[in-house]
């Protein structure tokens, strides 16, 4: 696979889970998700640094992945769709996924054999000097780089997004802007066309989830937080977690102050832009395919239906599965899960929220032999963190054996090898067994109908 | 002194190494260019996807033509190729159509299947015109659906104007040459930036081919015979309904050229293809065929009492 032309970031849920599935599309598995052998083997030794340097050097890793606002403004939005593309086998598919982010969805594109198209990407931009705190100056320098991003395409819509509670350390060095495709760029066009026969089916991946925002254009849009472990309000209002998280990070401020709300639109980086159906509407109705519109609010609701038809999946080929694979944030292997035969269950980030998810998934389950789970990294005991203790009382519910995959528990959330561990130590929990026969389109289908409404998932064919 | 001697022994050593590595790339480039002549005309990724080709002779010249499997069933699509470049590089436009359409890919005179001997003329914009209108007799069709890239807007151009019954509807991509533009060092410019656009697709390997089989002094010869035919002095005698296409990126065709050329037309239509570069039909030859269906499909309509 070619290296990521400038301006998509490497270590960002989009890319990565591109990048997994189109392992999983070459059946190989996810051996190296920094794409930097060289970073492998760096990363464990990285480890052994006290944590301010450990810290340090996350940010200038993530320093490495951003453009400069000169270079934003050459942004190649077909160079990027194209690298998309090719990362995929070049084949006919009985079906492709387009739309919103999602780690369960990617698991459910891996067991059809069929490909995923990204609508959002990120695009870091490297800033001289940013305090992660002060919403104002961030949203005002922040305009000049979505105005020049803006310029580099006409159906392009930029969610500038700034969460200094789990973004923390990149924060320093850059802005983070999220780049959602409102319109089917030519190599995705062209990828679809080549791929997709007349009659097969093409699912928009819908996450409603909102976010409220301060618009400043039609395209444009300044995010302040994000889901995870803090809510909306204390992003917003402050409260007594925001005040104490403040003054454990050595802030002389109680709360943040975002600029005044106007808005509430698609999350940056898990909703979907609407704007893309009516072009794929009228592709899907000129190439006879089928549209079909997955629709859901809570981006991990669709790990508890993905999670039900992979078990259904196994069983009609004679598995019983027993083992489930807990994926954290971008850490995921669908190729490795299948290999296993296990039942993947994709968590939004290492936080309470999706924590409390999972102890919902597992309490209403017969009880898993084994439990594998890896927790994602981001440097900084940011707001609503689980901390270890509540995973370790998660892992508890395996009736054999429940162990964290490729995680340095002493070092959590401050890990930043786990990154390039995950896979070889997912990959040595169990046999690597054969896969059953691909996922059909039928079976997905009828699947989120069956398990879809108890968890707020709807299907519905939009031609 | 004998530092001197030694000296002058490197210095003819590293002189006998620099010839005997230069003789070497020379045989070495000779072999590669005359193997490269001998690739089969159609790609064996096409041959397994249904793509047949046969060779014809047309007056003094032996034709190498494509054709997709389909049973012939409404006018032909006959696709013409591009400067030095053959047919091969249609071929991925000639499937992506042939799922409708009967498609016919021919080669030039001169160029890849249809290859000519150094000794034989360079063949100008008008010659390779007629050519095309005995190949078209010769092949039992009256009337067809031209669509053409590049330089091929230029043969197509003249064809249409000089024999208009020939033609029941011109698609024209990226047509060559914007005549404010027309230099050798501007056009090769221009194709120089566009390669780098494609360079997640290059047709490069393809070009190559088609270069050893041309030769370089038909090429060059084509190139001047390209920048001498102004294609604007054919287009507006053309009746055919026609259908301009150009990518936004394309750097040969400029917007401004294309708008030029649909003023001069009675009876035309543009399209642009957002993120596009010149070779179109190479690089997006779904997004190509997916632009120009609708207007195939009504040129096939109106023809259907014929």
């Amino acid at each position: 696979m070619s290296k990521p032309p400038k301006g998509i970031a490497r270590f960002d849920s989009a890319a990565t889970m591109l990048l997994t599935l189109a392992n999983a599309l070459h059946d190989r598995p996810f051996a190296s998700p920094s794409q930097s052998p060289m970073l492998d083997r760096l990363l464990p030794s990285f480890d052994r640094l006290p944590i301010r340097l450990r810290e340090w050097g996350y940010a200038v890793s993530g320093l490495a992945e951003g453009i400069s606002h000169k270079q934003a403004s050459e942004l190649d939005i077909e160079g990027i769709a194209e690298w998309m593309v090719s990362t995929y086998p070049q084949r006919d598919y009985p079906a492709a996924f387009v739309g919103a982010t999602n780690g369960a969805l990617v698991h459910l594109a891996a067991a059809m054999g069929t490909p995923w198209l990204p609508q959002t990407f990120l695009c870091p931009v490297r800033m001289q000097q940013n305090d992660p705190d002060d919403a104002q100056s961030g949203f005002e320098e922040g305009k000049a780089v979505a105005a020049a991003l803006l310029a580099t395409w006409p159906k392009l819509a930029v969610h500038h997004m700034q969460d200094p509670s789990q973004d923390r350390l990149l924060l320093e060095k850059m802005h983070d802007f999220r780049l959602k495709l409102r319109d089917m760029p030519l190599a995705f066009n062209e990828f679809l066309l080549g791929g997709l026969p007349a009659g097969a089916t093409l699912f928009i991946n819908h996450c409603t989830r909102q976010w409220p925002v301060t618009r400043t254009s039609d395209r444009s849009f300044f995010q302040f937080g994000a889901p995870g472990g803090a809510t909306e309000n204390e992003y917003l209002r402050g409260g007594p977690r925001v005040a104490e998280y403040l003054a454990r990070a050595g802030v002389d401020r109680a709360r943040w102050e975002p600029p005044a709300i106007t808005d509430h639109v698609p999350d940056a980086e898990w909703g979907l832009d609407g704007y893309l159906i009516s072009p794929l509407k009228k592709l899907a109705e000129a190439q006879r395919w089928t549209l079909m519109e997955i629709r859901y609010d809570d981006p991990e609701a669709l790990s508890f239906v993905v999670a039900e038809i992979y078990r259904d999946w196994y069983l009609a080929a004679g598995i019983l599965p027993a083992r489930l694979t807990v994926d954290s944030f971008l850490l995921m292997d669908p190729w490795c899960s299948m290999q296993q035969h296990a039942i993947p269950f994709w968590l939004m980030f290492p936080s309470v929220p999706s924590a409390d998810a999972l102890q919902r998934f597992l309490e209403r389950q017969p009880p898993f032999n084994h439990i594998d789970m890896m927790l994602y990294s981001h440097g900084t005991d940011s707001i609503g963190l689980a901390d270890i203790d509540r995973w370790k009382q998660l892992l508890a519910f395996a009736r054999e054996e429940g162990a964290f995959v490729g995680v340095d528990e002493t070092r959590f959330p401050h890990d930043f090898s786990t990154f390039s561990r995950f896979d070889s130590a997912l990959r040595e929990r169990a046999p690597l067994l054969p896969v059953p026969p691909p996922l059909s389109v039928d079976n997905v289908i009828a699947g989120i109908q069956r398990y879809g409404a108890r968890h707020g998932v709807t299907l519905q064919a939009l031609t | 002194m004998r530092r001197t001697i030694q000296c002058k022994k490197r210095q003819g050593m590293a002189l006998a190494a620099g010839i005997g590595l230069g003789v070497a790339a020379v045989v070495w480039g000779t072999k590669r260019w005359q193997q490269m002549k001998q690739t089969p005309p159609v790609s064996p990724r096409s041959h397994h996807a249904g793509l047949a080709g046969y060779y014809q002779q047309i007056g003094d010249w032996r034709m190498f033509t494509r054709v997709t499997p389909e049973e012939p069933h409404g006018l032909p699509v006959v696709l013409i190729h591009g400067l030095v470049m053959s047919g091969r590089s249609m071929e991925p436009l000639a499937l992506a159509l042939g799922r409708d359409y009967h498609v016919l890919v021919p080669d030039l005179p001169g160029f890849g299947g249809s290859a000519l001997p150094a000794s034989a003329p360079v063949l100008s914009v008008n010659e390779l015109a007629d050519i095309l209108w005995q190949w078209l007799q010769h092949n039992g069709f009256q009337r067809a659906i031209w669509v053409g890239s590049a330089f091929g807007c230029q043969v197509l151009a003249a064809l249409a104007d000089k024999y208009p019954e020939a033609v029941a509807g011109l698609v024209l991509q990226g047509p060559t040459a914007d005549r404010h533009a027309r230099s050798l060092v501007r056009q090769m410019w221009r194709g120089w930036r566009n390669s780098r656009m494609e360079a997640h697709r290059s047709p490069g390997a393809l070009a190559r081919i088609d270069w050893a089989k041309a030769g370089l002094p038909r090429g060059v010869g084509t190139m001047r015979a390209m920048l001498n035919d102004p294609i604007e002095h054919h287009l507006t005698y053309v009746t055919a309904p026609t259908l301009l296409l150009r990518g936004s990126r394309d750097p040969v065709c400029p917007a401004r050229w294309l708008d030029e050329l649909a003023g001069l037309l009675p009876h035309s239509e543009k399209i642009t293809l957002r993120g596009g570069t010149h070779r179109l039909h190479y690089v997006y030859p779904w997004s190509f065929c997916h632009a120009i269906r609708p207007f195939l499909a009504r040129i096939q309509q109106e023809s259907q009492h014929e």
